[in-house]
């Protein structure tokens, strides 16, 4: 059987990249994208090529941008558009395959393996197309395996190809740092450092027991991938991965100092994960609040729900009790997200319990499908809880399509 | 004077919107066949290429370039699907 042909595109600096095709005159500039500083969302979202030469990073803060690049233009993000350049870049890949798996908003798994074209003829013409449909650039790792393409992309950039083969990965690959590697993040690789290994290669050689016993399952996966013997899939185009969670967070206005400000965005944020659970057929058994404080500092909590539920005022409540339980407000908060965990399917069977009225469970039910067919209709803003009326420190526009690189599939 | 050549050239380029009579085929797809621009209007004599094309210099998303002839001379003018806009590039000497 033939060897698989995998490509990984990457458009290179994607968000700053959009911006210089709607506003040409940023071309050549050193540019960044950076979040409102009035919603407190302040950092460096993406960059031109020249702003990460001059030492601009991603996630920086804005006025720590423009101090080691005093010319920085800073522009506020459009999403519209990243979404529409993400679609129109996809409508390119389509024409090759229907197998792209995307990987979060700017980047794409192809399995070009039954194409009548070589994996690197389809890697060109794709570059190529997009240059001059889009004119913004993209970086292409051509490989045998879906690791070693998305290697091979962040390998040679802007405007490149990589050829990752299984004759000259271990050249190509065997000398990079293990933090090159897919999924061996800032922990992995620290703790790899500690028992001497730096490099792929390095860990290639490793036996597989003394990686299961320092890193466990995860420990395998990485000595597979350095192996080159990924063997996972690209997954067809109209797949859509099951939702393990459902969450919705957001950074405040101003700190919220007192239970009854968290209160009023905890219900505010799960109106609209009861709204995407009922469209998604499925129901929470559980609740998991996160918490970052005006220090920065992160915690986050988790409770399970008496029963499954699609009610956003349950989730609400339950998610207000978990903060009451472990939040000793030392600090102000400063932002919060409210995540429904372990979902089932809506259809599946519940064990019912006496002590339960499910009769007031059904009005319930009843009542949801009448908001969310005024949500439909009016807006989202036409019917809500009176407990979010007046100011509740959160920002207007919120960004719900935004697709965040997670778990390729496998 | 192709995209590329004019792509080469100093000085500031400008999106000049222009008027356009166009034939629609059957497919959907549109041909060019007349432009208006300073109250004047340019026959089309053909179209010599049709590609997806935006160009580099000024604001474009997702366009279609049509390389065109007018008075024996190629030019290009592009559709913007986005705004519903035809345009050509101008450039302005600084």
């Amino acid at each position: 059987m033939s060897d698989r042909a995998i490509l990984h595109s990457d458009a290179n600096g994607f968000y700053a990249s959009v911006e210089m095709a709607l506003n040409p005159e940023l071309r050549g500039k050193a540019v960044a994208v950076c979040g409102s500083t009035e919603d407190r969302h302040g950092i460096v979202l993406a960059k031109s090529e020249l702003a990460k030469k001059a030492g601009v990073k991603t996630g920086m803060v804005t006025w720590e941008a423009k101090q080691v690049c005093p010319d920085l233009i800073v522009v506020p993000p459009q999403f519209d558009y990243y979404v529409k350049y993400s679609k129109l870049l996809h409508e390119i890949y389509s024409r090759y395959t229907d197998e792209i798996e995307p990987f979060g908003m700017d980047e794409c798994w192809l399995d070009v393996t039954h194409s009548p074209m070589s994996a690197m003829e389809i890697a060109e013409e794709i570059r190529q197309a997009v240059k001059d449909e889009l004119a913004f650039t993209v970086s292409i790792g051509v490989s045998f395996n879906k690791v070693f393409a998305k290697l091979g992309s962040d390998m040679k950039k802007p405007d490149a190809i990589t050829e990752i083969t299984r004759a000259n990965f271990k050249e190509k690959v065997w000398c990079l740092p293990c933090a090159d590697l897919l999924y061996c993040g800032r922990a992995t690789s620290k703790k790899l450092a500690s028992f001497g290994v730096q490099t792929v290669g390095q860990l290639a050689s490793l036996s597989t027991d003394v990686l299961k016993h320092k890193l466990g399952k995860n420990g395998i996966m990485l000595w597979n991938y350095a192996n080159g013997l990924d063997t996972s899939r690209v997954a067809h185009e109209t797949y859509t991965a099951p939702a393990k969670s459902v969450g919705h967070g957001i950074t405040c206005n101003e700190d919220l100092n007192t239970p009854e400000e968290a209160q009023k965005v905890i219900y505010a944020l799960s109106q609209d994960i009861g709204t995407k659970l009922r469209q998604m057929g499925l129901r929470a058994k559980g609740v998991h609040l996160f918490v970052r404080d005006n220090t920065l500092n992160v915690a986050g909590w988790q409770a399970l729900l008496s029963s499954p539920t699609q009610d956003e005022q349950t989730i609400a409540s339950e998610a207000f009790k978990i903060l009451g339980r472990n939040y000793l407000w030392q600090k102000p908060l400063r932002s919060l997200t409210v995540t429904a965990i372990n979902l089932e399917s809506a259809d599946e069977p519940v064990q019912l319990s006496l002590l339960c009225d499910y009769s007031a469970q059904e009005r319930r039910g009843k009542l949801h499908r009448a908001i969310d067919e005024i949500h439909e209709l009016f807006g989202k803003n036409a019917l809500f809880p009176a407990i979010i009326l007046g100011e509740n420190k959160m920002p207007h526009a919120t960004h719900d399509e935004i697709i965040m690189p997670g778990w390729m599939n496998v | 004077m192709s995209s590329e050549k004019r792509e080469a050239g100093r000085g500031k380029f400008v999106r000049t919107p222009i008027g356009v009579e166009a034939m629609f085929l059957p497919d959907g797809s549109f041909v060019p066949k007349k432009l208006w621009y300073a109250g004047k209007s340019f026959e089309i004599i053909r179209v010599d290429r049709v590609r997806k094309y935006s160009p580099w210099q000024v604001r474009a998303v997702a366009t279609t370039e049509y390389s065109v002839i007018i008075d024996d001379v190629e030019r290009q003018i592009y559709y913007e699907p986005d705004t519903n806009q035809w345009f050509s590039i101008k450039e302005v000497r600084t």
